[in-house]
């Protein structure tokens, strides 16, 4: 996760949020439960800590009610995705064809197809599959 | 057109927009409830407190249904059409859905063990074992002509896109350099072919080829520059950022406020009459992120002209058409025949 801030922290025209505070994210654990949706996974909540919303060439990773109108919100993503019932999913990112997802079902991250949500790949990583979906290798 | 006229339409664009997006976000905020903290300690029963489970969930669904057609009605009163899948036709598997990412971005994923075909994985591990002794202490026992990668049903759909098929020659000689045998070829799966490529690349320290989107987005900076910043004044954007846009296309990038987008959605590139042109610049079309990408994908996405070439608003005083004969021109001065140009 250390490599992959420093990486999005060297990158030429990405846009971000400032970070999220921890009063913040515990409210947010609750409105997601409250909405039932899966919990966010503890690594990614390293990643808010450090970035409560990324945005790179197209691509975004969410926020918790970010300052910012340009970068999107978990649950308000959540709404406009249309995604099928499933209590073992929280939407974290997309870009044009894919979402970021955390199953916690399979403890793992997935890439969604957009259109019919099916898994394209898994990860077990937070930083491989935030670099996946911001379109950035991950070798 | 007159600027007063165009002006009169922009007026008309900005209250279209500005519509979209607060629809949709009714729509994101509607769905899903968050608590807010009471702003006095009597006020601490919040308003769905009295509310079940099942009457949350009903309430939602209402509120969001209809948000999502008021959403519907209005894209299609702008003469976007939601897009019809046929059933019949297959949606694209999850090897054909990352070929073509891969063609479009040009972004390296290793893929996981379990992705490999068994035959590729034997001998990539026995290779990697092979990998400890000094390299002149084992011959490599095959040739880059021993391979003919038309035997693998994962090449003959690869090869489809130019970025892949410049690589055959190099592909040969990796796949003998790690000491795959012929014989497996027919087995290898796509999976297998990016790892090779992958290897290529980290060979030569480099990018295996320029990404479709690169490429695209060069075109449109050299084809449409032009006419781009005339929409981009006409829209008011100030100078200096169309010109920080067109120097990034230039570059292959494409900043913050705009994107490619797939006239034929991916996932369907099946329902193409040449399914592998999916990546073709004449699948392409220009716009902005917020909120005129986003309405194109919701739901399940909204068909657009396919003469388009640049979405910058709903109206089109604000789109750009496309060109053939400049795209061509620009193909040519690459030096890309009549033939290539079309599967550029």
């Amino acid at each position: 996760m250390e490599n992959l801030i420093k990486q999005l922290a060297a990158l030429a025209g990405a846009k971000f949020n400032p970070p999220a505070v921890a009063e913040d994210i515990i409210c947010y654990q609750k409105d997601l439960a409250f909405n039932d949706i899966a919990l966010l996974p503890p690594d990614f909540l390293i990643f808010l800590h450090h970035y409560n919303g990324f945005a790179y060439q197209g691509a975004f990773v969410f926020g918790l009610n970010p300052s910012s109108d340009y970068f999107a919100d978990i649950l308000s993503e959540h709404a406009l995705a249309d995604i099928p019932d499933d209590k073992n999913l929280v939407i974290l990112g997309s870009n044009e064809y894919d979402y970021l997802a955390y199953n916690t079902e399979a403890h793992a991250y997935q890439i969604l197809d957009k259109y019919d949500f099916s898994v394209l790949t898994e990860y077990d990583s937070c930083a491989d599959a935030v670099r996946n979906v911001l379109r950035l290798d991950t070798v | 057109m007159k600027k007063s006229a165009l002006d009169q339409r922009l007026l008309t664009e900005r209250k279209v927009v500005a519509a979209i997006r607060d629809k949709m976000d009714a729509l994101a905020h509607a769905q899903f409830l968050k608590r807010k903290k009471p702003s006095n300690p009597e006020q601490k029963k919040d308003r769905y407190n009295g509310l079940s489970k099942t009457e949350l969930r009903k309430l939602r669904k209402t509120k969001a249904d209809y948000l999502k057609s008021e959403i519907d009605l209005l894209l299609r009163s702008l003469g976007l059409q939601p897009h019809q899948h046929d059933p019949a036709i297959p949606k694209a598997s999850a090897d054909e859905s990352m070929m073509i990412r891969f063609d479009f971005d040009g972004i390296m994923h290793r893929p996981r063990m379990t992705d490999f075909s068994e035959s590729y994985l034997r001998h990539r591990q026995l290779n990697v074992e092979n990998k400890i002794f000094e390299e002149d202490s084992i011959e490599t026992p095959f040739s880059s002509s021993d391979y003919n990668l038309n035997d693998s049903p994962a090449w003959n759909k690869m090869k489809n896109f130019a970025n892949f098929r410049q690589l055959r020659k190099r592909i040969c000689r990796q796949l003998a350099g790690n000491n795959i045998p012929p014989s497996i070829i027919s087995d290898m799966n796509y999976y297998d072919f990016v790892d090779i490529i992958i290897d290529i690349a980290k060979k030569s320290n480099n990018r295996p080829f320029e990404a479709s989107r690169s490429k695209h987005l060069k075109m449109f900076a050299a084809c449409y520059g032009q006419q781009f910043t005339e929409i981009m004044t006409a829209l008011r954007v100030k100078p200096q950022i169309t010109q920080s846009i067109l120097t990034n296309m230039r570059k292959g990038c494409c900043g913050e406020l705009l994107d490619l987008h797939h006239i034929k959605n991916v996932t369907n590139f099946h329902e193409m009459e040449n399914p592998y042109e999916i990546n073709n610049f004449s699948n392409m079309v220009l716009t902005f992120i917020h909120p005129h990408h986003r309405s194109l994908h919701f739901g399940k996405g909204y068909d657009i002209d396919e003469n388009i070439v640049f979405f910058g608003g709903y109206d089109p005083a604000f789109q750009i058409r496309r060109n053939p004969q400049r795209e061509m021109e620009y193909l040519q001065s690459l030096g890309f025949g009549k033939k290539n140009g079309k599967s550029y």
